[in-house]
């Protein structure tokens, strides 16, 4: 076993010191702090002047910070290039979603493809963002988008039908790739 | 050894102990329900066994057996490091069984939380009250005949919960008696409501805390607040819906959950993981703790009123959930450990970005222990609060940095290995006197450790697969579901039938940020867990508060609060 314990190093006790040395430490404390935030304060400062922001916050929502390929924002529907959705209504992610939020109408279709949904809600209230939907799908037909503002100002607002959730997909190519990638074991 | 203590058991009591068992190196002993605090006092005080801690308290409902349920507690021994399961059966007519308190102080609220949960009383327990739902809650929500779908009745004013400020205290009769009723200098006790909703403490709690001028003569926590009924939910589930409700939990580092979660099914089925799949747990799981203990400084470093330190602890943290996010697509829910895998494997030039974000984050941390470690002020706020000895903290089931602040050698990492711990080297800090101070330090010490287990992790990490290749436990790779028959149908049974491991009960305790968390299982057969049940440590680690804070000024509690980390989705699940 390569663990081993160590004893964490605890400041002098104030009481071995005089009222002296405690009024010291304080001053030390506030003289550190103070060089310390002004370190920080002048960097910044000197980024601003410089035009090359070195704070740490940026402005939402006028300046976004880009997500990485893993990340799983709102679940959308693949839309094909023919303007029709990928998905076959199997119901597979019905069956995988743990918060029951996803309802899907199949129906038959003269196309290639026969089956298809005739409803698929997504209760966006309800949605967790796991993304066992998106590694439930046979088809690739769900996938986890960037899209994460889902703000509505009425619950009805909160429940996202076929064709708000059908995204081409041209748009989603980087998430198909991460799919691909990431599940192709 | 597990075979020493359940025969050094049954040598003892050869009438009471009615069945032994070992599965999948779980020792468990079901005992007669009137002898149970007998036989427990025997596991404390036998040199052999010395089971000090109890870990948890909980029951099985075996709906249509008789007798009906099952009480199960698990014990830990800090000297020996076993652990054991004892059962006892109660009749659904009159589940009694007698309190295990005398023995453990720290089986108060577990046995509360069970009375709660499945209406079996204790006899013999000092402060029998609910302690998740509210008095007015119609049944005991994790009994198998108590509808998911059923709703409650609405609580109004005139009910005690919804009692307003003015009026007298809801709970007046409910609490426990000051200890004096007058002060000091025979002044009247006043009574400070504490919460459920107060900026000095971070976590829906409530605390009645009794002062006598400033001091506390006696505080009662009262938790729940983010009750949610995730055992009652993940029963409902099958087994792999679960894990995005084990998220939820402790919510700062919920991938150290994830990882419990799925060893305790791994363990049902039997199986290992694969060696790469091992280090990438590491790997995530201290991320996860890094980001814990950032927050957990940082918000202590608020509440005593150091704003900067949280600000640069917060940017820390900031840059560890970049490193969450690109490997497991959240921040907070990352939703990333699966049964028998991971969800995705490391993405491309994750271990650069990993080296790169850690050590901005340790030289913030640097900046933060610079303002905090030597300040007079924050000095003058932790050190000499919130001890304990450490055979109570012991007793009361606290672990995790808290115990280990007052000496006691026990992590999990290092006590009882699991994952690829025992290949790697790292430090266990061990505080000397068990103050806030020690706990400040010894999670400030623990973050450099995590960073050091990841480098050597991001050094080590072999090739290979990353998921169990088997059809029946992991769901089959995308490629051959969209080519091939076989796995299309291996994914269809996979997802509406779930995972079915072979019937049995396992417990798994892994360490978390907190101390240790534990799933105990119990599976029928079928795909959805029989019972999910999550020993959590802020629950336990919460429990002693009142105790910590008894006799000192009110503004003790913040900082002891804070250093105690409650993180009340785990703490009220």
């Amino acid at each position: 076993m390569a663990t081993r314990t160590v004893s964490v190093a605890r400041p002098r006790p104030t009481a071995q010191r005089t009222t002296l040395g405690v009024w010291l430490l304080g001053a030390r404390a506030i003289l550190k702090g103070m060089a310390l935030t002004h370190r920080h304060f002048v960097r910044n400062l000197w980024g601003f002047i410089r035009r090359k922001p070195t704070v740490f916050t940026v402005q939402y929502p006028e300046q976004r910070l880009p997500f990485p390929n893993a990340f799983r924002g709102m679940p959308v529907l693949v839309q094909m290039d023919n303007g029709k959705e990928r998905c076959v209504a199997c119901g597979l992610c019905e069956w995988a979603c743990p918060t029951d939020c996803i309802t899907i109408y199949p129906a038959e279709t003269a196309d290639e493809i026969e089956r298809h949904p005739e409803v698929f809600d997504i209760n966006m209230s309800r949605c967790m963002f796991c993304g066992l939907c998106e590694e439930a799908c046979p088809e690739e037909a769900i996938v986890m988008s960037h899209n994460v503002e889902i703000a509505a100002f009425s619950r009805r607002g909160t429940l996202w039908h076929k064709d708000d959730l059908l995204i081409p997909v041209s748009k989603l190519a980087p998430r198909l790739q991460h799919i691909r990638r990431g599940y192709d074991r | 050894m597990s075979q020493d203590i359940l025969e050094r058991l049954r040598e003892r009591f050869p009438t009471d102990v009615l069945a032994i068992d070992r599965y999948r190196g779980d020792a468990s002993a079901t005992v007669r329900p009137e002898s149970l605090l007998e036989v427990a006092r025997f596991a404390k005080d036998d040199p052999t066994l010395r089971f000090d801690m109890p870990l948890d308290v909980t029951a099985v409902d075996y709906i249509g057996q008789e007798p009906r349920f099952e009480v199960v507690h698990h014990l830990y021994s800090t000297k020996h490091h076993h652990r054991l399961r004892l059962k006892a059966r109660v009749p659904e007519k009159d589940p009694t069984i007698p309190s295990v308190t005398p023995v453990w102080v720290g089986a108060n609220w577990l046995e509360r939380e069970t009375y709660d949960m499945y209406g079996i009383r204790f006899s013999g327990h000092p402060d029998l009250r609910r302690i998740y739902l509210y008095d007015e809650f119609d049944g005991h929500p994790l009994r198998k005949d108590y509808p998911k779908e059923k709703r409650q009745p609405l609580i109004g004013p005139g009910s005690r919960r919804g009692a307003s400020v003015g009026d007298e205290h809801p709970y007046a009769a409910d609490l426990p008696a000051p200890v004096h009723d007058k002060g000091m200098l025979g002044s009247e006790l006043m009574r400070v409501q504490l919460g459920p909703s107060h900026p000095a403490t971070h976590g829906t709690v409530r605390i009645v805390v009794d002062l006598d001028g400033e001091t506390i003569v006696n505080a009662d926590v009262q938790v729940g607040y983010l009750h949610r009924g995730f055992e009652k939910e993940c029963e409902s589930g099958f087994y792999y819906q679960a894990i995005p409700y084990t998220d939820r939990l402790n919510y700062s580092s919920a991938i150290l959950c994830n990882i419990g979660y799925c060893m305790a099914v791994e363990k049902l089925f039997g199986i290992e993981t694969p060696p790469r799949c091992q280090f990438l747990r590491v790997i995530a799981g201290e991320i996860a703790r890094i980001a814990d203990h950032l927050l957990c400084v940082g918000a202590t470093a608020l509440e005593l009123n150091a704003f900067t330190p949280f600000l640069y602890g917060l940017q820390a943290r900031e840059l560890i959930w970049d490193l969450v996010d690109a490997l497991c697509g959240g921040r907070v829910t990352s939703n990333y450990v699966r049964i028998g895998g991971v969800s995705a494997d490391m993405p491309a030039g994750f271990a650069e970005l990993a080296r790169q974000n850690i050590a901005k984050a340790l030289h913030l941390l640097g900046e933060m222990e610079a303002l905090l470690t030597d300040n007079p002020i924050f000095r003058a706020r932790m050190e000499g609060v919130g001890q304990l000895p450490a055979e109570e903290l012991i007793a009361y089931g606290v672990c995790g940095p808290l115990l280990r602040a007052a000496g006691v050698d026990l992590d999990l990492r290092r006590a009882q290995p699991y994952l690829v711990y025992d290949q790697l080297e790292f430090d266990v800090p061990l505080g000397s006197q068990g103050d806030n101070m020690d706990r400040y330090l010894v999670r400030t010490a623990e973050l450099r450790q995590s960073a050091r287990i990841i480098e050597q992790c991001l050094r080590m990490i072999p090739d290979g697969p990353v998921d169990t290749d088997d059809p029946a436990i992991r769901w089959p790779a995308k490629s051959r579901v969209y080519m091939r028959m076989e796995e299309l149908i291996d994914q269809f049974k996979q997802v509406t039938e779930g995972p079915k491991p072979p019937p049995g009960e396992v417990y798994v305790g892994t360490e978390s940020a907190n101390g240790e968390i534990g799933f105990f299982l119990v599976s029928d057969g079928t795909g959805k867990p029989y019972k999910c049940r999550a020993r959590t440590p802020s629950f336990s680690n919460t429990q002693p508060l009142a105790r910590m804070v008894q006799g000192r000024l009110l503004a003790d509690m913040v900082p002891t609060f804070d250093m105690i980390n409650m993180i009340g989705g785990e703490c009220d699940r």
